[in-house]
């Protein structure tokens, strides 16, 4: 394991606030006017906001943060909008995004979601209210507890019904590593429900 | 029903329970927002550019012409933070004086020659007990390779490893332990102390003797200052159904030297890490602690606007100073600081979208001058938090740096060489001390 070495640099002359007032993604070619990309963003959230805050809520198990993470990845998308060349399928890029939020939040409340999670389920709806059935509590807590990648696939993979080239690629990982890691996942899964059942 | 089924099913009704007319609107978040730093067309961007490019002429003019035309005395009360503070009453005096150069930020005005500690601790989660089982264990790393040599189990079934400090030298530590499962009235955290020996095995794994102190700790909740007199704290409240990230939060200090403990409930800096609504602070915990007894906290209502602040403790109130205010969108991540305070040690995310951008940067706690500055791409997110310097101030550990998920970064400060190590997911730790 070698170290990779680098070196600092001397600032050039400007102190801590003076960094604010130079945006360091300014960019001068944008092909969106605001408007234009306001439009193409809210249409994407209203398409989309609702299937990828359940995708995050399944990941990070909290409804407040799945939110803030679906949020930050659009207000992400319309920053970066410009350095985006293919406008007309932004859904992989956004999936991606409020994954890597997702990652994020989990790395700053590590110590919360290594906390077992009392689930409690909204119980305003018929729907929320069969969630307390135990075997899906049992279900989802199990799955709570695999590694990081797993969790991902197997939401990826079981919610949102992605094939595994289409996990790999939200992922960046080989499809073959799609396809081990659920199929340890499962067994997992299996071990761990066999137990708790 | 197979496992698949019954994860389909588990996901589904799961994702039922969030009502599409429930959802946030995303409303003002775009163009309106003020994060929302899209570039935009360059007609539009013509005056902006050049109204900030006269901002930043004359800012940078003054910062480079004030020093020469003003006396000392003056300057400090002209430049940055510190004017502001000493306008709210806060005796400046208690607060360092400027370092002017990052040397000048270490005692004698010489940047330490003194080889980094040969090992440093986390705190890991390796993951191999059973489901319902979490065993957070210290992990003793080689600073030259990110290898872990030695683990230390916790001391006894069902407390687990949260925090750890250095206290003293680059041998002693102290580790904060809590409950396993929060449960009401076993809202509390205990506090041992070890040492590494010279091959890194941690040894004398002792209760420190020291009032109880209450509440939960979480990662980052624990400093030591280098002269090893002073322990500093956070914690938060159980919740009537455990543990939870929610108040009453608690900001302690411990005096080793007396065993006296004294301790703020609720003030204005003590929330931790994780703290739920926009409105409410969060804060990184306390990543350092200087001889004197300041320690440094990031701070900041939502990702937008977080600042490194410099805390003294007093009674009633605590003191805080701002030493920066994050640049944009990401915020400061973390901050470590030099043994007398006079350097703050910052990392923040200069881009805050793909590729990512953070800056490691060497600030003057005074006047919140940036003396020196490490750029580095990340290409995997932003998550690293955690920053810690030896007991010199002569050598950083950054971890999560520049890849959040299994990068450290070892800094030398005196000769600017910074080593990356990789290391594994799982050996990642989820707090360091040197």
């Amino acid at each position: 394991m070698n170290p990779v070495t680098r070196q600092w640099r001397e600032p050039a002359g400007v102190s801590a606030h003076e960094v604010v007032a130079v945006s360091p993604g300014a960019q001068l070619d944008a092909p969106l006017g605001a408007s234009d990309a306001d439009d193409l963003v809210h249409g994407l959230y209203r398409e989309h906001a609702v299937t990828l805050v359940r995708m995050a809520k399944l990941l990070l198990r909290d409804r407040e943060s799945a939110e803030d993470a679906v949020q930050d990845a659009f207000l992400g998308l319309y920053r970066a909008l410009d350095r985006l060349t293919d406008h007309d399928d932004l859904t992989p890029y956004l999936r991606a995004a409020v994954i890597n939020r997702c990652r994020s939040v989990l790395r700053t409340r590590r110590r919360a979601m290594l906390r077992p999670v009392q689930h409690e389920p909204e119980v305003s709806s018929p729907e929320s209210a069969a969630m307390a059935a135990e075997e899906r509590r049992a279900v989802l807590d199990a799955v709570s507890q695999l590694p990081r990648r797993a969790r991902e696939v197997l939401v990826l993979r079981y919610y949102l019904g992605l094939t595994d080239e289409q996990v790999a690629a939200t992922l960046s990982v080989s499809r073959g590593t799609v396809s081990s890691t659920a199929s340890r996942a499962i067994a997992a899964l299996g071990k761990t429900l066999k137990e708790d059942l | 029903m197979t496992i698949e089924d019954k994860l389909r099913d588990a996901f589904r009704a799961d994702g039922e329970s969030v009502r599409p007319e429930t959802i946030r609107p995303l409303g003002a978040r775009l163009g309106n927002h003020p994060d929302s730093d899209r570039p935009l067309r360059p007609r539009r961007l013509t005056i902006p550019l050049l109204a900030a490019a006269g901002v930043a002429v004359i800012a940078l003019g003054a910062s480079v012409a004030v020093p020469k035309l003003l006396p000392a005395d003056v300057v400090k009360h002209r430049l940055g933070p510190a004017s502001r503070a000493a306008s709210t009453g806060i005796p400046a005096a208690r607060f360092p004086l400027a370092a002017r150069s990052l040397a000048g930020g270490y005692p004698d005005g010489r940047l330490p020659a003194d080889p980094m500690p040969r090992y440093f601790v986390g705190i890991t989660y390796p993951g191999r007990k059973p489901a319902t089982e979490y065993a957070f264990t210290v992990a003793v790393y080689s600073s030259a390779t990110g290898k872990i040599v030695a683990r230390l189990s916790p001391p006894e079934p069902g407390r687990y490893f949260q925090a750890v400090a250095a206290i003293g030298d680059d041998n002693t530590f102290v580790a904060a332990a809590t409950p396993g499962f929060p449960r009401p009235g076993d809202c509390r955290t205990w506090l041992y102390e070890f040492r590494l020996t010279a091959s890194g095995t941690p040894t004398g794994l002792t209760p420190l003797a020291v009032p109880e102190v209450t509440g939960w700790a979480s990662q980052s909740s624990l400093a030591g200052s280098g002269n090893g007199s002073l322990i500093t704290y956070s914690t938060y409240g159980c919740t009537r159904t455990g543990g939870g990230s929610t108040g009453p939060y608690t900001l302690g200090e411990i005096d080793l030297r007396t065993r006296k403990s004294r301790s703020w409930s609720n003030p204005e800096v003590a929330a931790i890490r994780g703290a739920g609504s926009p409105e409410d602070y969060q804060f990184s915990g306390l990543p350092a602690l200087s001889d004197g007894g300041l320690f440094s906290f990031v701070r900041g209502g939502n990702i937008t606007s977080m600042a490194a602040l410099l805390v003294r403790l007093t009674e009633p109130a605590v003191e805080v100073r701002r030493v920066l205010t994050s640049p944009g969108t990401g915020g400061v991540l973390a901050t470590a600081l030099s043994p007398n305070a006079r350097v703050t040690f910052a990392l923040t995310v200069r881009r805050p979208t793909y590729p990512y951008t953070i800056q490691l940067g060497a600030y003057d706690t005074a006047t919140g001058q940036l003396l020196r500055t490490w750029d580095a791409a990340s290409h995997q997110g932003i998550g690293s938090e955690l920053m810690t310097a030896d007991p010199s101030g002569g050598h950083l550990l950054v971890a999560g740096f520049p890849d959040p998920l299994n990068q450290i970064t070892v800094v030398s400060v005196a000769t600017g060489e910074a080593a990356t190590l990789s290391l594994t997911q799982a050996s990642m730790p989820l707090d360091i001390a040197w």
